[in-house]
């Protein structure tokens, strides 16, 4: 994650240019399939619009939606806990596995644990956290955070996963071969999964009417550890409630399809009890989302399932990687996300659009993803340089006889423009300020022929 | 005030406006639905990267005929498939026995080539109740394309899946 | 019926042609339209800037020019897309980017002259996504793009896309700016792709994208003009 302005870091990113083009070429090679996927269903765009409406009645009914949940979660053998925040989040997970004596911890993917920082604390606590998601076991390996919400080492290249499991797991030197380094993990992870004393997974959603967690993986993480290990532990965002099966119905033919061009997750599980003998504890997370409900501006991006596709179409993230963000989510939703958790440190994301609106249509719960960056802007001002040149148009455009003198120094204005640090001459040529002409005239003139 | 409260507190304070909960019958009866299931559902779970063949007999037999260069397979019953996309829903037979889905390098689904619903609208109406409190969708291998986006099977589940319809 | 032709700043600026050729085109298709006086800007750039506060004196300007007209015609569809979304409900529903008031409106037949080149068709965010004037690629819709349509009354002709048809250039206004070194990369990008092509030139209903495009094309002196649909479909007159 960067910690100066998404235009700098973007700049310093762009010098490898094979990186920034491959990395444009993967992403976009899954937005085309998710292109062709989607064409396959007539009636796509009538489920994006029911994905929407159903998030819009959930979330404007969670006080009644989240007690049915925990009620039949409760009558189903589950126990559940409720966090305000990331400290108390970790607190009830530390507090579960301590109580457990828990040394080994398997996880599956979860942007939450991300957001509040589980893994860290645990390791704090001396627990052993593995994740078990193969790009995030990759990340995890070699210290760095997801670059993307769903191909967390989508900027990872087979060569360094090569050398990275030479080191942890003793594979061949030299051999990049993914299938070769994919089953060499599966080797490798299989021993943490039998031995593990807890296991925990996300939700991607959590059924009010039945108390179900359903989590969707394609590589079987979840499963593995969730079958094996005596304690599992389910934690997911307030923002996940959907109020009955019948919803997942809409959800999960829309989840995969956009985010990796799948028809469907390969396994789509639906968790209610714990399995005999064992504890299903699952934990419920507000850490902000109650503040974003109350933005009338911005609630709607609690509609957002975490499928990952505003960040494949995103011209702007496909050409800056997910680390030239300051927020842990990058992209279109990231951008917003960021400044619905702290604007003052992630407003330097907000140039990082140009409302092109295809994130928009994208979308499978039509976020409005641009639309709440232009709302953002007007509120948050990310560059002393911009108002300049905003102001400096708005005076100009005050009146013809202003913008008329404009236009006649305009090409000494563009010239200017460029030594007071604007960036656009660096490959790009300045425009011609053609002319001054009173264009108004050629109806006159035309009238008068 | 303990967390859940604060946080319904918090919620009931925030609420926007009250949106309706979708009537969703229309998109339902509109959804896609391929003349033949049977076929649809054997073509998605090609797709998918699994096999499909009819069942005549022992199934034992038939799954070690659908992947001979292994004998690590596990033989399961399956509730129904999906025809869109290649699924099957299945249940823990028994209580504890859900790893077998996973464990093993080859899972076979014995499945009714009569038990076979159009799409996921058709297949979470079917569901009901589940016994064993755990019901999951498989569609196929265990997956991952983690490195460089290229598809590799055989993850972290089995991987290999067939589907012997009987 | 009182129709005005409305004249984006920066289009003034750096392709005046284009508005002659827009009064041109309306003025053939039996519209008699009017060019008021003392028009500057919507506040576009502002607002996308993030201070569309700070323009409220124009978006003032603006109503009180155009508010006698029952029809605003203007050859941008992110500046007509602004006005019909920011300024309320004053002009929803009689403000027109050009290509979609001849297409959807004047609905011609045909059009005089004749452009005998291979021309890359650029699918303007603004344009395809808010304005409709094609099908987005995102969205399962059935296919229509209406400034390809437009373009097959020309005679000798020959439309082409690139590759990513709708991926946004990389303008975006202030953007182009402050994210300088993306934008290029982004120009580029659809540049090179357009080159591709092997078109003579790069067409678009947007000034802007033209303007940042013809920018890159110049910096690598690559064998591609720029030209406005407009003033293609007005070749002839």
């Amino acid at each position: 994650m960067s910690t100066e302005k998404h235009a700098a870091a973007a700049r310093k990113y762009l010098k490898d240019t094979a990186k920034v083009d491959w990395q444009d070429e993967t992403l976009w090679l899954v937005r085309g399939k998710r292109d062709r996927l989607s064409k396959q269903i007539p009636e796509w765009e009538a489920l994006r619009d029911a994905a929407s409406r159903i998030k819009l009645y959930s979330n404007s009914h969670l006080p009644e939606l989240l007690e049915q949940f925990e009620s039949h979660a409760v009558a189903n053998g589950a126990i559940v806990h409720w966090a305000k925040d990331a400290g108390e989040y970790r607190d009830i997970i530390g507090g579960l596995l301590t109580g457990h004596g828990v040394r080994l911890f398997v996880k599956s993917k979860s942007m939450l644990s991300e957001e509040c920082g589980l893994v860290p604390y645990l390791e704090g606590l001396g627990i052993e956290a593995v994740e078990t998601d193969l790009g995030e076991r990759i990340i995890q390996l070699m210290g760095l955070k997801p670059s993307h919400i769903v191909l967390p080492a989508v900027h990872i290249k087979r060569e360094e996963v090569g050398r990275l499991f030479e080191k942890e797991m003793g594979t061949e030197p030299g051999n990049s071969d993914p299938t070769y380094l994919t089953h060499a993990a599966r080797r490798n992870l299989r021993q943490y999964f039998l031995k593990a004393d807890a296991a925990m997974t996300g939700g991607n959603f959590a059924v009010a009417s039945t108390g179900e967690v359903v989590v969707c993986t394609n590589e079987g993480n979840a499963d593995m550890g969730t079958s094996a290990a005596p304690l599992q532990i389910a934690a997911f965002g307030i923002d996940k409630i959907v109020p009955d099966r019948e919803s997942l119905g809409v959800f999960t033919r829309l989840l995969a399809r956009t985010a990796t061009g799948q028809p469907v997750t390969t396994y789509t599980t639906h968790y209610s009890a714990p399995r005999k003998g064992t504890e299903f504890h699952i934990v419920i997370v507000d850490n902000g989302r109650s503040r974003i409900l109350a933005d009338r501006e911005h609630f709607r991006l609690l509609n957002c399932i975490r499928c990952g596709g505003c960040m494949n179409t995103c011209p702007v993230y496909r050409r800056s990687g997910g680390y030239s963000y300051s927020h842990f989510i990058p992209g279109p939703v990231g951008v917003n996300l960021g400044m619905a958790s702290d604007p003052d440190r992630h407003k330097g994301n907000l140039s990082a659009c140009t409302l092109c609106h295809s994130c928009e249509m994208v979308c499978p719960a039509k976020v409005d993803l641009a639309e709440q960056i232009y709302r953002w802007r007007q509120h948050y001002h990310t560059s002393a340089g911009k108002k300049a040149i905003s102001d400096g148009m708005a005076f100009l455009m005050g009146g013809p006889g202003r913008f008329g003198a404009g236009l006649t120094v305009g090409p000494g204005a563009m010239k200017a423009l460029k030594a007071v640090g604007g960036h656009w001459g660096k490959g790009r040529e300045f425009p011609d300020i053609v002319s001054s002409k009173n264009l108004e005239s050629i109806e006159k003139q035309d009238h008068g022929k | 005030m303990g967390s859940k409260e604060s946080i319904i507190q918090a919620l009931r304070s925030a609420a926007p406006q009250s949106y309706p909960k979708p009537d969703l019958s229309a998109l339902k009866a509109d959804s896609l639905r391929c003349g033949d299931l049977l076929e649809g559902f054997c073509k998605a779970v090609a797709a998918s990267g699994g096999k499909t063949a009819f069942l005549e007999g022992n199934p034992e037999a038939a799954a070690k005929a659908l992947f001979p260069d292994t004998d690590d397979i596990a033989v399961v019953p399956g509730r129904f498939g999906v025809a869109e996309n290649g699924c099957v829903y299945l249940e823990e037979p028994e209580e504890g026995r859900r790893l077998d889905y996973f464990v093993h390098e080859a899972l076979v689904i014995v499945l009714d080539r009569k038990e076979i619903v159009a799409n996921m609208h058709d297949a979470y109406d079917r569901i009901g109740e589940t016994v064993t409190g755990y019901g999951i969708f498989i569609s196929g291998p265990s997956k991952t394309a983690d490195i460089e986006q290229a598809l590799v099977f055989g993850a972290h589940g089995a991987r290999e899946v067939g589907i012997l319809l009987k | 019926m009182k129709v005005a032709l409305f004249i984006p700043c920066y289009v003034r600026a750096v392709a005046p042609s284009v508005i002659e050729a827009s009064y041109k085109l309306l003025r053939y298709l039996g519209v008699d339209v009017a060019v008021p006086e003392g028009q500057t800007c919507c506040g576009q750039p502002m607002g996308n800037a993030g201070y569309e506060d700070e323009a409220e004196h124009l978006k003032k300007r603006f109503e009180k020019i155009f508010e006698e007209y029952d029809v605003i015609v203007g050859p941008s569809p992110s500046c007509v897309v602004y006005v019909r979304e920011r300024y309320g409900e004053l002009f929803r529903g009689r403000i027109y980017e050009i290509c979609e008031y001849v297409h959807d409106v004047l609905k011609p037949t045909s059009l005089p002259g004749r452009f005998p080149h291979r021309v890359s068709l650029h699918n303007n965010c603004h344009g395809t996504r808010l304005e409709g004037l094609a099908a987005p690629s995102e969205l399962n819709v059935p296919y229509f793009n209406k400034l390809k349509d437009l373009l097959s009354l020309v005679e000798g002709i020959e439309v082409v896309e690139p590759e990513r048809p709708d991926e946004c250039c990389g303008f975006g206004g202030l953007f182009s700016i402050e994210e300088s070194a993306v934008s290029v990369k982004m120009g580029e990008d659809k540049v090179r792709r357009h080159l591709a092509t092997g078109a003579e030139y790069v067409t678009a209903a947007d000034s802007s994208c033209l303007m940042h495009q013809g920018g890159i094309i110049a910096a690598q002196k690559l064998p591609l003009k720029t030209i406005h649909i407009v003033e293609i479909l007005a070749s002839g007159l």
